[in-house]
């Protein structure tokens, strides 16, 4: 008011975005910053010599207010006055490869410009909820999300420790977030990758994740927006357990933890994996098993890497062409090999790009355990033989049968 | 010699920090637990977009943890890199110019905190420890290393 404004100033802010910066303006109309007493002011503190300071544009005076300890305040109070602040807000601008600058015109105002660079890495992200916390999902990693509400349950099966979907041609092993993250789930204490094995069938969303080629179906309580997360790291102690990728704050200030989808699979991996009794030594990571009753026979063990499906004969029909049978999958037909007369399931698996089936009388679980086999013992499609569970199993030779069926 | 500290309390320990060492005192802070973690760790916390591991000065130190009804307070301190910041009870005052002579840890203190102390302060009738920024960090960086958790224990693992 004194050099004849109005009582109201009007302090503008702008932000815009451009060519990979992001610029925020604000402008006021105030009195503006006088050359005249920076120039004053840094000789006075001893910053500058009178003569230095008489050589000084107007911008390059402008200038010194980002120097360590300048001000022009005739007055310090708690919180203002040092010559902190701008010192500091450029530092921290050019800390993240930014900039800050300075226009002032005396009795006009103020405009100070900030440049901040996009490089920091944002990424679009699902955020969902297991046993009421929130974690973001990488886009990259996203496949599909299955509800499970409207899924067909014979399409989920709980076979031994672990909780497996047949999604279209994959069986895809499922993972309890919650478990995994030692929450609590609702599966019980091995809820790791159990996912609802005691009682039910798992409740919620299935978020169908890819990472290191391998697929995982992340059982999850609910599902919230998609956002365009800033990834900032994690301190080291919190990067080594190998299931973060980082965190991010939310829109309403929370911190939330990304997970890792790949660390998360081998550590659901490592937890699905009974320990070893004292008795046996597991020499190698045991390749999981699907176990099957074979009538006649006990039971046989398939590898279950190649195996695509498992269907009951009460829901899919047995062909026959002579001697031959052969059941209908993704439109094509596919040879059974029955291991026994009393054929009530088949197991569909690849074997060198073909596909085949194994007729067999139930499917029992998949197993996991480290087994003692014998090679050579057994019926003639077994390559090797041992005891699971106290009785006698065969390990079914898929190349021999996929040879026998080719032919 | 003369010194600018943030009196905390922990439990019923007064615990001494030198004002160069801390950055700011957050209070009423929303932590984002972090599960899986060492015990050491008590989460997340958002200081203006930083991200920032918050460590449980209790568990860190050993001793009890007694907060107010208000909930904690957070020492953020000047680590290098990584920002933390150290849970503590409640934070009693911030002081400059105390002109105390430090006395020695009494050789009676734990050895854990015998490690990160850098003497014993006479404030008022309160003895306060005064602790060592650059031993701290250390062991908090130990204490996050040491293997993690062990709440999995039930999780059918019997190794």
């Amino acid at each position: 008011m004194a050099v004849g404004k109005p009582p109201t100033g009007t302090l503008s802010l702008a932000a815009r975005h451009s060519g990979g910066v992001v610029l925020i303006e604000v402008t006021d109309d105030g009195k503006g910053i006088d050359p005249a007493a920076i120039r004053d002011s840094a000789v006075r503190k001893g910053l500058l010599s009178e003569a230095e300071a008489r050589g000084l544009s107007e911008a390059e005076a402008l200038e010194l207010v980002f120097l360590p300890g300048f001000s022009t305040a005739t007055e310090v109070t708690r919180l203002s006055g040092r010559g902190v602040g701008m010192d500091v807000v450029r530092t921290q601008l050019r800390q993240v490869g930014g900039a800050v600058d300075l226009q002032s015109v005396k009795g006009a105002g103020t405009t100070l410009r900030l440049r901040l660079p996009l490089t920091l890495a944002i990424v679009p992200a699902l955020v969902v909820e297991a046993n009421g916390r929130t974690f973001c999902v990488p886009q990259a990693n996203l496949v599909e999300i299955v509800d499970t509400v409207r899924l067909d349950p014979r399409r989920l099966q709980r076979v031994g420790g672990a909780a497996v979907l047949r999604l279209r041609d994959q069986l895809l092993p499922l993972v309890h977030l919650g478990g995994a993250l030692g929450l609590g789930a609702k599966g019980g204490p091995e809820g790791g990758l159990s996912g609802g094995a005691e009682g039910g069938a798992p409740c919620g969303t299935i978020v169908v994740c890819e990472a290191d080629g391998g697929r995982l179906g992340l059982i999850v309580d609910a599902l919230h927006d998609t956002e365009e997360i800033v990834v900032k790291p994690l301190s080291p102690e919190l990067k080594q357990q190998g299931i973060w990728a980082g965190a991010t704050v939310r829109g309403d200030g929370s911190v939330t933890l990304i997970l890792d989808i790949a660390g998360l699979g081998t550590r659901a991996r490592a937890l699905g994996t009974p320990a070893p009794t004292a008795a046996v030594q597991r020499a190698a990571p045991v390749d999981p098993m699907l176990r099957v009753a074979v009538a006649g026979v006990g039971q046989a063990l398939i590898p279950l890497h190649p195996v695509l499906r498992c269907d009951d004969l009460q829901d899919i029909t047995l062909h026959t062409q002579g001697a031959l049978r052969l059941v209908t999958y993704d439109g094509d037909l596919v040879p059974v090999r029955p291991l026994t007369e009393e054929l009530r399931a088949v197991v569909i698996f690849e074997r060198g790009g073909a596909r085949f089936a194994l007729g067999v009388t139930e499917v029992l679980d998949v197993f996991a355990e480290p087994t003692r086999l014998t090679p050579g013992l057994g019926p003639a499609w077994a390559k090797a033989s041992g005891l699971v569970r106290g009785s006698p199993a065969a390990l079914v030779d898929l190349d021999t049968i996929a040879a026998e069926l080719s032919r | 010699m003369s010194h600018s500290l943030v009196l905390t309390r922990i439990g019923d320990a007064h615990i001494a920090f030198a004002l160069s060492e801390v950055r700011e005192v957050l209070l009423d802070v929303l932590t984002t637990p972090v599960p899986l973690s060492p015990s050491v760790i008590s989460g997340l916390v958002n200081l203006r977009g930083e991200v920032l591991t918050a460590v449980d000065g209790p568990t860190l130190l050993g001793l009890p943890s007694r907060p107010p009804p208000g909930g904690p307070a957070h020492l953020v301190l000047r680590v290098e890199g990584q920002g933390r910041s150290l849970v503590v009870d409640e934070v009693l005052a911030v002081m400059s110019g105390v002109d105390h002579p430090l006395r020695p840890p009494p050789p009676t203190l734990s050895p854990r905190l015998r490690e990160v102390c850098a003497g014993v302060l006479l404030i008022g009738d309160q003895l306060a420890i005064l602790i060592n920024g650059g031993p701290l960090v250390k062991l908090i960086l130990h204490a996050a290393a040491a293997p993690a958790e062990p709440r999995r224990a039930e999780a059918g693992e019997p190794e």
